[in-house]
């Protein structure tokens, strides 16, 4: 017997996980072991106070949109097991189940030929095809032909869903559809070295009839990569080659002619090189026969290389000619004879592998990498150049996704959007400007299957299009980033230091300091801005990808807005260029307001400022800038459209000699909610609710600005404003009216009297200061949108070149811009 | 789905995302040492439970949703630690030095803070067996060791942990070894 402290079967008792055996054992055992019996309570001890203690680490939840997600692929989970011809994943093999009457046992669909278990069917029963959507009526078609089932599908009972004939399946992973076609396809052996040409021909023939990407397993994306590569310029990776494989074959017989296929016309000498070669000789051999198989020809180009001669040498690069266009590159026995023909032809070959620190291939220079490794040899200059300027461009990405902390969280980022159903198939080009991640889009969708299903001369048009509108884009996401930036930092050096901001791109969003079990965002927080090119893509966005998910209602008057749900700013563009430039900043602000709220609780996800005069005063005074042609900042505070329309209603009350409507600042400070200061105008302002909403953002602006400048510029109440912003980043909902407690606290106002007094000091900056505003004169309109002098298009900077130009508007450190992109 | 109305499938998802959500970020983020990438985790978790056939993995539904979340957690940490050339070594998250400006609020605190300090796989063992309540055949499963090695890890554990918090069997008087943390 172990001494107590050394059993685990002790613990293992006092934790109840013995068998009711052992139990009894250790049972006998304690009531005459004290100690014994010591340990097992000293154990159940430990376990009450860990299970007491974890509690302590909360019970923290999914983001809403994650849980949504979630819920959203088990409606849809539910949707697809429901539907016909889409296989459980998990449904095990089995035989069968075959109905009676004449149904057939199997049935292919009209329309991509894959093939279902039908035989649970009604005839005349109508089921959806999993694989193209195809609705198909069972029993109406022809019956499934051919073709080696390794596995089908049992249907469930009922007969609600079918199978898709020629499935595997397997332990832990279940049916997966594949065209019957390609399956055989790839299923067929390849030919052993040697094969007679006329065979590894029809072969050939046969493979080009399969419409689906033939020379490799990888998913669509590749092929979709590939042709994003023709649009951008790079054709060259797919036309040649593949449609070289497209033309009849060509049949080389003796001296260079073509002829006609003879097999069988007698033993063909042994083609080996011999010391007293002669051209005559070799020519002779090469004639005996009219094909030649890999490894003759093989032997050929060696002899007609040996002999050296200028005519030689010609046959020698006709035969190694022969060798490119007929040899199979998946056979490894027939690489070296390849590999010695592309090199009699001149080629150079290309052979790069993709860094393991890269996981995310959907960049146009990797993709372009990858076309370029399936190509292999090249005989063209030029492209080998553009695919070794590619490969410069993957070696220094990857060098600095190694080395770049925050380059390489955004490239993640970017990646896990190139993934995201609601975003994926727009026209989009993003561009880094740490912390930002901003994408700018069009409604355009751009959907790989349906353009892959597109001849390709429409195809590639279209993708140049494309292409070319992501470009145009390039100054306009470089003026963003350096926007969203100029905030960021503009935010930080105001606020920052009282409000103990950290920069959110730190290790763990600046807050290492948490507990373990709090700490998050190891590498940094990006924010993501999602920028429509214009109202209708925008609307689009919202009314029609949105339309289910209760994202699109309340926006129909909205110029932007920043969502608390996913933490991204969404904007369009437009024509009012001060508006834009306006709006831009005042959604960040919310962002940044959000952000660091979450930074200060502990990454806790609700959004606790409420809809008082804070929220959309403070967006409007910083979102109040004026921007020089070279896109520089400078934060003024004064908000013109609410002042114009301040003014406005100021010159009405005077002129009708009435009352402006002005909230009372206790009063004012008080509202936690649009609903409270509208209810307020119409029953103490006797204003339309309306109206009383538009005048409490006029005084929103107006107190925020009055707090951070008054009197002119000075700031008299700046001090106290920080400290009230730091208690807003830390709001505590459990205090009532929190927002108007910490006014009251921040501005010493105790009593009845301190109120009025701030009330009257601010009255005297509302009705009277403001009235004398030159509006028109407070600041330079900002530049033209496509006029930027000195602009340099980053996807003109060489990220492999340390002296390309650097690109306008890209920051400095982690900052620079990867250039517009998809 | 054999056997589950197709309405049925969506509402146990529903259910189990409710019972496990917690429970799975805590366990996933505490092998990332990152909140936020333990939400992906968990949602991929979650995603990959609703293609599954619900009667195949019911009966094991704890052991299943704690091995794909540790799966796939142990594969975001490898791929973190060879992109994060030169970020804080992840092994820090798990510290047992606690930083000297944060006090020690409570007891919580200090229990938490000697589970830190045990070994990883003590530490997961433990944790799996008191703050998820699984058995030790499903621990097992999840670790992918035998219930032997778990009760072993489990054994080693607590007692590490009895030695840090101070909790002697009341028949031994010596102070524990290592004495308080």
């Amino acid at each position: 017997v172990n001494a107590p402290d050394d059993d685990a079967r002790l613990t293992s008792y006092a934790l109840g996980e013995l068998s009711a055996e052992e139990a009894e054992a250790v049972e006998r055992r304690l009531e005459g072991d004290p100690a014994a019996r010591a340990v097992v309570e000293a154990v159940r001890a430990v376990a009450a106070a860990v299970a007491e203690a974890s509690a302590e680490e909360g019970t923290p939840r999914l983001d809403a949109a994650r849980r949504d997600e979630i819920r959203r692929a088990a409606a849809a989970a539910v949707a697809s097991r429901a539907a016909p011809g889409v296989p459980s994943r998990a449904s095990p093999p089995g035989p069968a189940k075959i109905a009676g009457g004449s149904m057939p046992k199997y049935q292919a669909c009209p329309k991509c030929a894959a093939q279902f278990d039908v035989s649970a069917f009604a005839p005349g029963q109508k089921f959806t095809c999993g694989a193209c959507g195809t609705v198909v009526t069972a029993g109406a078609g022809a019956p499934a032909v051919g073709g080696r089932v390794p596995g089908s599908v049992r249907v469930p009972a009922g007969g609600a869903a079918s199978g898709v004939r020629g499935a595997t399946s397997s332990v832990g992973q279940g049916p997966q559809y594949r065209p019957l076609e390609r399956h055989q396809s790839r299923e067929a052996a390849p030919p052993a070295a040697g094969t007679p040409r006329r065979e590894r021909r029809e072969r050939r023939a046969r493979e080009t009839d399969v419409d689906a990407p033939k020379k490799s397993n990888a998913p669509i994306l590749v092929g979709a990569a590939a042709l994003l590569l023709v649009a951008g310029g790079a054709a060259f990776f797919l036309l040649g080659k593949k449609d070289d494989a497209n033309d009849a074959p060509k049949v080389v017989g003796g001296g260079g002619g073509t002829t006609p296929g003879t097999p069988g016309m007698g033993q063909a000498p042994t083609p080996e090189a011999s010391s007293g070669d002669t051209l005559q000789a070799v020519e002779d051999d090469f004639k005996q026969k009219p094909e030649h198989t890999s490894k003759e020809l093989a032997s050929f180009l060696r002899r007609y290389k040996a002999l050296g001669s200028e005519k030689a040498m010609a046959r020698a690069r006709e035969v190694a000619d022969e060798i490119v266009k007929y040899a199979d590159p998946k056979d490894s026995t027939q690489q070296a004879v390849i590999s010695e023909a592309h090199l009699t032809l001149g080629h150079v070959e290309f052979k790069k592998e993709i860094p393991e620190v890269i996981s995310y291939y959907n960049e146009p220079f990797i993709r372009a990498v990858q076309e370029a490794n399936a190509q292999r040899w090249f005989g063209d200059k030029e492209q080998y150049e553009l695919a070794m300027r590619a490969w410069r461009k993957t070696e220094a990405h990857a060098k600095r996704l190694e080395e770049d902390r925050v380059y390489a969280l955004l490239t993640q980022e970017k990646a896990r959007i190139a993934r995201d159903d609601d975003f994926k198939n727009y026209n989009y080009a993003t561009h880094f400007a740490s912390p930002y991640l901003i994408f700018y889009s069009s409604e355009k969708e751009m959907s790989e299957f349906d353009l892959m299903k597109k001849p390709k001369v429409e195809r590639v048009k279209e993708l140049a299009e494309l292409e070319d509108e992501r470009r145009k884009w390039s100054m306009i996401l470089a003026e963003k980033g350096k926007i969203y930036t100029q905030l960021y930092q503009h935010f930080l050096k105001t606020y920052g230091e009282e409000c103990e901001l950290k920069d959110l791109m730190a290790p763990y969003g600046g807050r290492p300091d948490y507990p373990a079990s709090k700490r998050s965002f190891q590498d940094g927080v990006p924010l993501i801005i999602w920028i429509f090119s214009n109202r209708e893509a925008f609307d689009y966005h919202h009314k029609k990808q949105l339309k289910d998910k209760d994202q699109s209602t309340g926006l129909e008057n909205v110029a932007g807005y920043f969502s608390p749900r996913t933490g991204w700013v969404y904007l369009y563009d437009e024509a009012n260029r001060q508006f834009e430039v306006d709006k831009n900043v005042h959604e960040g602000t919310h962002q940044l307001e959000y952000w660091f709220q979450r930074q200060k609780r502990e990454w806790a996800t609700e959004f606790r400022v409420p809809q008082s005069f804070f929220g959309e005063g403070f967006a409007e005074y910083i979102g109040s800038v004026e921007m020089d042609p070279d896109r520089n900042l400078k934060f003024i505070g004064w908000n013109r459209s609410r002042l114009r329309n301040w003014q406005g209603i100021l010159k009405e009350a005077e002129t009708s000699k009435k009352k402006p409507p002005v909230y009372p600042l206790e009063e004012f400070v008080k509202f936690e909610g649009y609903h409270e200061a509208q209810a307020y105008a119409a029953s103490k302002l006797g204003v339309d609710p309306g109206y009383g909403l538009g005048v409490f953002y006029i005084q929103s602006w107006a107190l925020v600005y009055f707090l951070n400048q008054y009197p002119e510029g000075k700031g008299k109440y700046r001090v106290q404003f920080n400290r009230y912003l730091n208690d807003i980043l830390n709001y505590d909902e459990d205090v009532e009216r929190y927002g108007w407690e910490s006014f009251r606290k921040q501005f010493g106002l105790k009593t009845e009297a301190d109120w009025k007094a701030l009330d009257s000091e601010f009255k005297k900056f509302y009705l009277e200061d403001l009235k004398k505003v030159n509006v028109g004169g407070l600041a330079e309109k900002p530049p033209e949108r496509d006029v930027w002098p000195g602009f340099v298009d980053p996807e003109e900077a060489d990220p492999s070149n340390p002296e390309a130009p650097a690109a306008a508007g890209a920051p400095k450190e982690g900052d620079k811009p990867s250039g517009s992109d998809r | 789905m054999r056997g589950h109305a197709p309405e049925d499938h969506a509402e146990w998802i529903c259910r189990v995302l409710e019972r496990f959500e917690a429970p799975l970020l805590l366990y996933a983020g505490r092998i990332l040492g990152d909140a936020h990438r333990a939400q992906d985790v968990v949602q991929e978790v979650f995603l990959s439970l609703c293609r599954e056939d619900r009667s195949q993995v019911e009966p094991r539904l704890a052991p299943w949703l704690y091995t794909v979340a540790r799966n796939r957690a142990l594969n975001e940490r490898r791929r973190d630690r060879r992109e994060a050339v030169g970020v804080e070594p992840q092994a820090a998250v798990a510290s047992s030095d606690p930083a000297p400006q944060v006090e020690m609020r409570d007891a919580a605190v200090h229990v938490l803070r000697a589970l830190d300090a045990l070994p990883e796989e003590q530490q997961e063992a433990v944790r799996l067996k008191f703050q998820h309540g699984l058995r030790y055949r499903d621990i097992a499963d999840v670790m992918r060791v035998t219930p032997g090695n778990v009760a072993v890890l489990v054994h080693r554990g607590v007692g590490a942990l009895r030695a840090r918090l101070g909790v002697a069997p009341r028949a031994h008087a010596p102070a524990p070894e290592g004495g308080t943390a």
